[in-house]
């Protein structure tokens, strides 16, 4: 499982070469600022290369990619030339794929087949839904993961930390996905309590609506953060300085805000990048299963049409969400630890 | 009832003739348990130390004999499950018998510890000037600037030149020797009368021990401060403190001044870590070692635990645990030889092979 | 064990689940056993051929002609979910056999030679990591639409980095160790001394990875059927069920919840065991 975690983080050693090329730049000898340039041109790389397997794909695909483009439309002579026209069939590939990005980086996605729209409208409209669901599970996530890790390391060995490392165990074994299904059952269908479809339409209302898909979202990550909280804070409070500041008189309270919890940061923020990830997947299932209008719901409606324009916008903005989270989470490391500002330390 | 009479009869013996105010600190019959993989063991066994104000006593013992363990429950510092029983008096009050609010004002206002790994003992997150202005601020109330002006002063005492840029610094960035500095300048920063110095040394090089030594003795003789030097080389505690308690198995073998300690040490033990001194002006065919392998307090047997490596051993010394008696002014021994073999071991200190 | 191992361990085991290790790996292996059985004498155990329509007998409850009841089309759902234990078993197994097959080679070579090698196998693993989970499998499945093969190549090509990171990660450790330093200066090949020394010892992290990997392929190819991209209907799959039952959820909950059921047991199993065998390991080191 740890190895997992660690293994999926994006970034790793294309962080190296960017920090090779940083140390190259006149920029600054100043560490901070060299790190901080590192990690933002190995994110910028990994997106970039991101962007070309999300275009290259579309070009895999059977068939022509007139016929992908057609998209179910009657295949007409003028279409065809139109389409081939539109998108610069003819041209080289690295020539569409040029002219394909720099659409994108000033805000053109392309035409989406099934809404008869621009991709970026049709993203535009969807977007909030996701939004609010990911802030929101994000928000249950970090406060109940925290404060059930926290806990749990605090009362070590106790009866609060067997419950709750067991209650942990079981939420880890269910994905999104099952959790979403079990909780529109209970809650949806036999009691009652929360709707069973559909975003609502403002404020309370869509708040409430979200809910229990955010709960669902939240579960197994809850899992994942406190699991991660419990071994960082159990591991901290191990370390000698807690000695010291007990040594010193200080209160319990202020030793673990000031000085415990700080310490067992950086791996919670390393995972909470990874959660990110998940986050984005789980979104796309959660929302299916609830009906909600998101992305995730427009990327696999999209997916069955055929949509590809919309496809590729889409997982590019998820895509580009994730690199640049886990590139905060880098700055963020500087920030907690100064041991990476001044470069002791190698993160 | 002859429990309490030998209590009676050792707190008049461990504490210091010299003084006559209530002692600084005061332990008597302290006994540790420490939960080990959910078993209880006993570590610390009828220990018995004091330290008058303005006085430095070494604890001296190989590891494992519970010197580091007895600082803890001093200072209530021990694993979770630990028992202690006896009595730990700091300036006359029972530490034992305290809340947990009491036990902080304590350490805050009157007991600090110093720590052997400075690196490990100092958040390393925090800034030097976060670090020493903590209990300034926390527990004096001082506002940032005003600590800040104080820890510049306790570092420049502390004879560090460049006490500015100290402050700013990250743990991280500075040497041992600097940190441990800091740890000192952090432990006097509210003007303790008691400091526990556990191998507050010992990791450091020799030019820097003997700087920090300087600095403890200095503080001493300046603020009266009392000091308890927790170290494994006696040879080391011999250089600043006033008296020596020697260690073995959980409990005090030897309570004596440090220069007579090296001149006629009142217990074999102490005979035998005296003479495995290596001497500098000798060259000698063999370091001596003392015989044997030093135990816990758990594995120690019955009477006498320093029974099995005693040359002077007799049947009688396994019959009864010895306590602490006093042999001379100041000098208490947990030998019931030691009037029989005395002149025997003054030979083995002073024997120059 | 050093005594120093001894002394930092049973904090760690107090947070993994209260079960002995030997426990988890009974359970769990019971539990897959029986899932193995269960997929291989599907024919013999399931009461309905799972694709026959009734549709007199529509989203029926449990009764002793349908025991688990029936779902919208009049199908069996014990049947179904008897069938469906096939593919559920079969895609993990699939992803888990090729990323096994390419990306331990590839780690091992990579781990164990550095250089280009390692730089070209690391260099993709980023690519792959760099999107989210189950992104890239769904950007897949678009290209080459939906069905269990696409889905399982799809899930596969997100695993195989995985297993190659692990690999590498276990190589680069074992390769400190002296023994490898031991056999270089016998003379022994690079590849003799990779393949004969290093290889039998990195197997049980791998075993133990792959174990769990099963575990969340599963849940991801379920997921993926779930979503309308992996197995299509009507071939039964515990997935599609859930996908199916979801369509019904206001009328009868059986078959969601059902599936749900099955798949979370599954997972549940080779987490178990996963786990043992992790704790199993790392009690030997």
């Amino acid at each position: 499982m740890a190895s997992t975690v660690q293994a999926r983080r994006p970034g790793g050693p294309v962080r190296q070469v960017a920090g090779t090329i940083a140390a190259r730049l006149p920029l600054s000898s100043h560490p901070t600022v060299r790190y901080a340039v590192s990690r933002l041109l190995a994110s910028i790389g990994l997106l970039f290369v991101a962007s070309i397997v999300i275009f290259l794909l579309e070009h895999l695909a059977p068939g022509s990619p007139e016929s992908v483009l057609l998209g179910g439309r009657p295949a007409t002579p003028q279409l065809l030339a139109a389409i081939r026209r539109e998108y610069h069939l003819d041209a080289p590939l690295w020539t569409q794929y040029w002219d394909w990005l720099t659409g994108v980086l000033h805000g053109n996605f392309g035409q989406s087949i099934t809404y008869k729209a621009s991709v970026s409208s049709v993203i535009g409209s969807r977007i909030g839904a996701t939004l609010e669901l990911g802030v929101y599970a994000a928000l249950i996530t970090t406060v109940i993961g925290v404060t059930l890790g926290a806990v749990a390391a605090l009362r070590s060995g106790r009866f609060t930390d067997t419950a709750i490392s067991t209650l942990v165990v079981v939420l880890s074994s269910i994905s999104g996905y099952v959790s979403a299904i079990v909780l529109l059952v209970i809650f949806g269908v036999k009691l009652g309590w929360f709707p069973i479809l559909g975003t609502g339409t403002s404020g309370t209302d869509r708040l409430y609506h979200l809910t229990l898909p955010a709960i669902a979202l939240a579960i197994s990550l809850i899992a994942l953060i406190a699991r991660t909280t419990r071994a960082s804070v159990g591991r901290t409070l191990d370390v000698e300085f807690v000695d010291t500041a007990r040594s010193r008189g200080l209160s319990e309270r202020r030793i673990f805000v000031k000085h415990v919890f700080r310490n067992s940061l950086i791996p919670i923020l390393t995972v909470s990048g990874l959660a990110v990830g998940y986050l984005i997947s789980g979104a796309v299932l959660v929302e299916y299963t609830f009906g909600l209008n998101g992305l995730g719901s427009l990327l696999v409606q999209a997916v069955e049409a055929k949509d590809y324009a919309v496809v590729q916008g889409v997982a590019l903005l998820f895509t580009a969400v994730f690199i640049a989270v886990n590139l905060i989470i880098d700055l963020l490391y500087g920030l907690v630890d100064p041991r990476v500002r001044i470069g002791e330390v190698a993160a | 009832m002859a429990d309490s009479a030998m209590t009676q009869d050792t707190r008049k013996l461990t504490t210091s003739t010299v003084s006559t105010a209530p002692p600084m600190l005061e332990v008597s019959d302290l006994t540790t348990t420490l939960l080990v993989d959910g078993q209880p063991q006993l570590v610390v066994r009828g220990m018995n130390l004091s330290v008058g104000a303005g006085e430095i006593v070494g604890l001296v013992g190989e590891s494992g004999s519970g010197k580091s363990i007895t600082a803890r429950s001093i200072i209530g510092l021990l694993p979770r499950g630990a028992e202690v029983t006896g009595s730990i008096r700091v300036a006359g009050v029972d530490r034992l018998t305290m809340s947990r609010r009491e036990l902080q004002r304590l350490r805050a206002e009157k007991i600090a510890m110093i720590f052997q790994d400075p690196r490990a003992h100092i958040d390393p997150l925090w800034r030097i000037e976060d670090y020493i202005g903590e209990g300034l601020r926390v527990h004096l109330g001082m506002s940032n600037d005003a600590a800040r002006a104080r820890s510049r002063d306790l570092l420049t005492s502390l004879g560090i030149v460049d006490a500015d840029r100290v402050l700013r610094a990250y743990p991280g960035q500075l040497s041992g020797g600097m940190l441990q500095r800091v740890m000192i300048a952090g432990a006097l920063s509210c003007q303790p009368d008691l400091i526990i110095a556990d191998e507050a040394t010992t990791a450091l090089d020799v030019t820097v021990q003997t700087d920090i030594l300087a600095i403890l003795d200095e503080l001493r003789r300046t603020q009266q401060m009392s000091l308890l030097f927790i170290t494994h080389d006696l040879a080391l505690a011999s250089v600043i403190c006033d008296r020596i308690v020697v260690m073995y198995a959980g409990r005090a073998m030897l309570i004596q001044d440090s220069a007579g300690m090296f001149r006629a040490p009142a217990h074999p033990y102490a005979a035998a870590l005296v003479a495995a001194r290596p001497n500098p002006d000798r060259r000698v065919e063999r370091l001596r070692t003392v015989a044997g392998r030093s135990v816990s307090a758990l594995e120690a047997p019955g009477g006498c635990p320093f029974r099995p490596r005693c040359p002077y051993a007799e049947p009688p010394c396994a019959e009864t645990d010895v306590p602490l008696q006093s042999v001379g002014p100041g000098v208490a021994s947990a030998c019931i030889r030691i009037n029989d073999i005395s002149d025997q071991l003054v030979e083995s200190a002073s024997r120059d092979d | 064990m050093t005594v120093a191992a001894e002394a930092v361990l049973p904090r760690a085991r107090r947070w993994l689940p209260r079960l002995p290790g030997a426990w988890g790996f009974y359970i769990g292996g019971s539990i897959i056993l029986a899932l193995v059985i269960v997929a291989a004498a599907a024919p013999l155990i399931a009461p309905y051929n799972p694709n026959a329509v009734d549709l007199t007998h529509t989203l029926s409850g449990f009764s002793s002609q349908h025991l688990l009841g029936t779902d919208a089309a009049g199908r069996d759902i014990l049947s179904r979910l008897i069938y469906g234990t096939r593919l559920s078993l079969l895609g993990p197994l699939a992803v888990v056999a090729t990323s096994v097959i390419v990306g331990v080679p590839a780690g091992l070579v990579a781990g164990y030679r550095g250089g280009w090698v390692d730089t070209v196998v690391s260099r993709i693993g980023d690519i792959v990591f760099g999107f989210p989970p189950l992104l890239l499998a769904i950007v897949i499945v678009a290209t080459f639409g939906a069905g269990f093969w696409t889905a399982t190549v799809a899930i596969a090509i997100t695993y195989i980095p995985l297993q190659a990171r692990v690999a590498r990660g276990v190589v680069l450790v074992e390769c400190r160790n002296a023994y490898v330093d031991a056999c270089k200066m016998q003379g022994f090949s690079a590849r003799r001394t990779a393949l004969g020394h290093v290889l039998p010892n990195v197997a049980g992290t791998i075993t133990a990875q792959s174990t769990l990997n099963f575990g969340y392929a599963l849940l991801d190819l379920a997921g993926l059927a779930f979503l309308g991209l992996g197995v299509q209907p009507p071939t039964p799959d515990w997935g599609e069920m859930l996908s199916d039952g979801r369509q019904n959820i206001l009328f009868s909950v059986n078959e969601v919840v059902i599936a749900s059921i099955a798949i979370a047991v599954a997972v549940i199993a080779f987490n178990l065991l996963g786990d043992s065998l992790v704790r199993r390991l790392s009690r030997t080191r």
